[in-house]
């Protein structure tokens, strides 16, 4: 009976959720050392294609 | 109708809520105030709106339903569906956020061509669609468990009363009243929790008169079920906890309804912190409503399971059952709104305004996202109304949504990704996942012995590739105007 006073799924969750805080600390300190224009390096493959072929894209 | 504590609860809460809607009506100027808040939500509002949004019928009354029949291993939903949310604000966010999209569609036209944003919005518009009148079901099963009214007349007047609340001010009251429901879902559903380990478990019979989840495990045995497995991570088994995955996954960074608030963001930033944050909050819910449902299971308060969750908080204290039944309450409200809101941006901006009427102004565009939330909020009411199936037609949902990770995935990663393939691995979706829900001309179910998740996700994946592989880019393709061309 013990052993289910804390038993194995409370036990993983908890382990993931502990994991979830940590990771989600570090992304924080990464994004915010981060420049306020490294966003113009995400650069989306689809659309490099289109600019090393001139083909123009339009606002819609 | 019974007029019971629960009740007069959850009409004063609504009242609440009605009253911070109709708060969030003064901030709202223009288009862009109504579909993504003037893109200037902070991190609490954007984080906070995201979990609310996925803690919606499936999160709660469906981890209830399926914690009453197979255990404590569906954990794994909320787990498979914060690392869906890592993702997105890992690998996805800030490529949205860049192109300052306000839906999937749009940016589905940045990455490939005019066909592709067409096709991928009528998906998601018949998605969406769909999981509202789901969603509608699910909030007329919990107020129909409340008052004892008919199911159906508890579907269309829960769905009519969203309607109301999200024309009111549009992703301003959804935003607005996110952190109260996130307060009502972290309080209410975790006290009841709290009340029925400690309170209720010890005066179930067989259960030893022991509290907690060893009280609970007593009941269980004596009930003829194995009590170690009930209460195993993993007592769905492998394949289950895999569709588990495979929808949080391939589902969320595409999603227009949950990654929506992303859009509104302030800045880049918090379009990327905002969605791992919101991973943290969902966590825990299911280890609150999965332990709810298999106490209804040991105190065998019903035998139905859909009903698990309703008739543990109807059975409890009146007023702890009362603030845990408003917790539900909140997350159905949260995902009705979302969801519906995310269907009417898609159908006024994408469909109604850049295909079909260009060049209109942001004033007509106001008008017809709020008569768009009107048509689809009123229909939706009444398909709810026919009660159809609530899993059985979100995995097709879900489904349809992997189609377009896969097209936005690979747009932003593979070099090789080609329009075409783009367009017809969504079309490809589309007919195999009809196909398969409706047996046309087979059971694919029996015969592939796939769920339906793989099966759609699988045929797009395939489809993407073996096009791309035979198309070349070159200067005519995606050559096609938008319907206005603006530089």
């Amino acid at each position: 009976m013990y052993t289910y006073f804390f038993p194995g799924f409370l036990k993983l969750d908890l382990i993931i959720w502990g994991l979830l805080i940590i990771v989600f600390a570090m992304f924080a300190r990464y994004i915010h050392k981060l420049p306020g224009d490294a966003i113009m390096k995400c650069k989306a493959k689809a659309i490099e294609n289109k600019k090393r072929l001139g083909i123009k894209i339009y606002k819609i | 109708m019974v007029i019971s504590t629960q009740l007069i609860i959850l009409i004063v809460y609504f009242v609440f809520i009605m009253f911070l809607g109709i708060l969030a009506m003064k901030k709202v100027k223009g288009s862009e105030d109504l579909l993504v808040a003037g893109r200037n939500l902070g991190m609490m509002y954007v984080s906070v709106s995201i979990a609310a949004e996925y803690m919606g019928g499936l999160g709660t009354i469906g981890t209830a339903e399926v914690a009453f029949n197979q255990g404590m291993g569906v954990i794994w939903y909320h787990i498979a569906s914060a690392c869906g949310l890592m993702l997105f604000g890992f690998g996805f966010a800030h490529y949205y956020r860049k192109y300052n999209v306000i839906t999937v569609p749009e940016y589905l036209y940045y990455l490939y061509d005019i066909k592709t944003w067409k096709a991928a919005s009528v998906l998601n518009v018949v998605g969406y669609w769909m999981f509202t009148i789901i969603q509608m079901t699910a909030m007329g099963s919990l107020v129909a468990s409340v008052t004892g009214f008919d199911l159906r007349w508890s579907a269309l007047i829960c769905g009519i009363a969203m309607t109301i609340y999200l024309l009111a001010a549009g992703m301003w009251s959804v935003a607005f009243t996110s952190v109260a429901f996130m307060i009502t879902i972290g309080t209410g559903i975790p006290l009841a929790f709290w009340w029925v380990m400690v309170r209720e478990v010890p005066l179930v019979v067989n259960s030893g008169g022991v509290a907690g989840f060893a009280g609970l495990a007593n009941a269980l045995s004596a009930a003829g079920l194995n009590a170690e497995h009930m209460l195993s991570p993993f007592s769905l088994g492998f394949m289950v906890i895999l569709g588990y995955f495979l929808g949080g996954v391939l589902g969320i960074p595409a999603a227009q309804a949950t990654i929506n608030f992303s859009f509104g963001a302030r800045n880049w930033k918090v379009a990327r912190l905002a969605p791992v944050l919101a991973a943290i909050l969902i966590l825990p819910l299911s280890i609150w409503t999965g332990s709810m449902g298999l106490f209804a299971r040991a105190a065998d308060l019903t035998t139905n399971p859909k009903l698990a969750l309703g008739a543990t908080l109807m059975n409890i204290n009146p007023i702890i059952g009362g603030i845990g039944i408003a917790g539900i309450f909140a997350a159905l409200v949260s995902t009705v709104a979302g969801i519906l809101f995310g269907c009417a941006s898609i159908m006024a901006k994408d469909v109604w305004q850049r295909w079909l009427h260009p060049g209109t102004d942001d004033k007509y565009l106001a008008k017809w996202t709020r008569l768009w939330i009107l048509i689809i909020g009123v229909s939706s009411a009444f398909g709810a109304m026919t009660l159809p199936k609530i899993l059985h037609q979100a995995y097709f949902v879900y489904s349809i949504r992997s189609a377009l990770m896969i097209c936005v995935a690979f747009g932003l990663w593979w070099k090789a990704a080609h329009p075409n393939a783009a367009f017809w691995s969504m079309v490809v979706a589309l007919i195999g996942g009809t196909m398969y829900q409706f047996n046309i001309p087979i059971d694919f179910q029996a015969f592939f012995h796939l769920h339906i998740a793989v099966w759609c996700g699988l045929l797009s994946f395939i489809t993407f590739i073996v096009i791309s592989l035979f198309s070349k880019w070159t200067s005519q393709t995606s050559s096609e105007l938008p319907p206005v061309v603006r530089n």
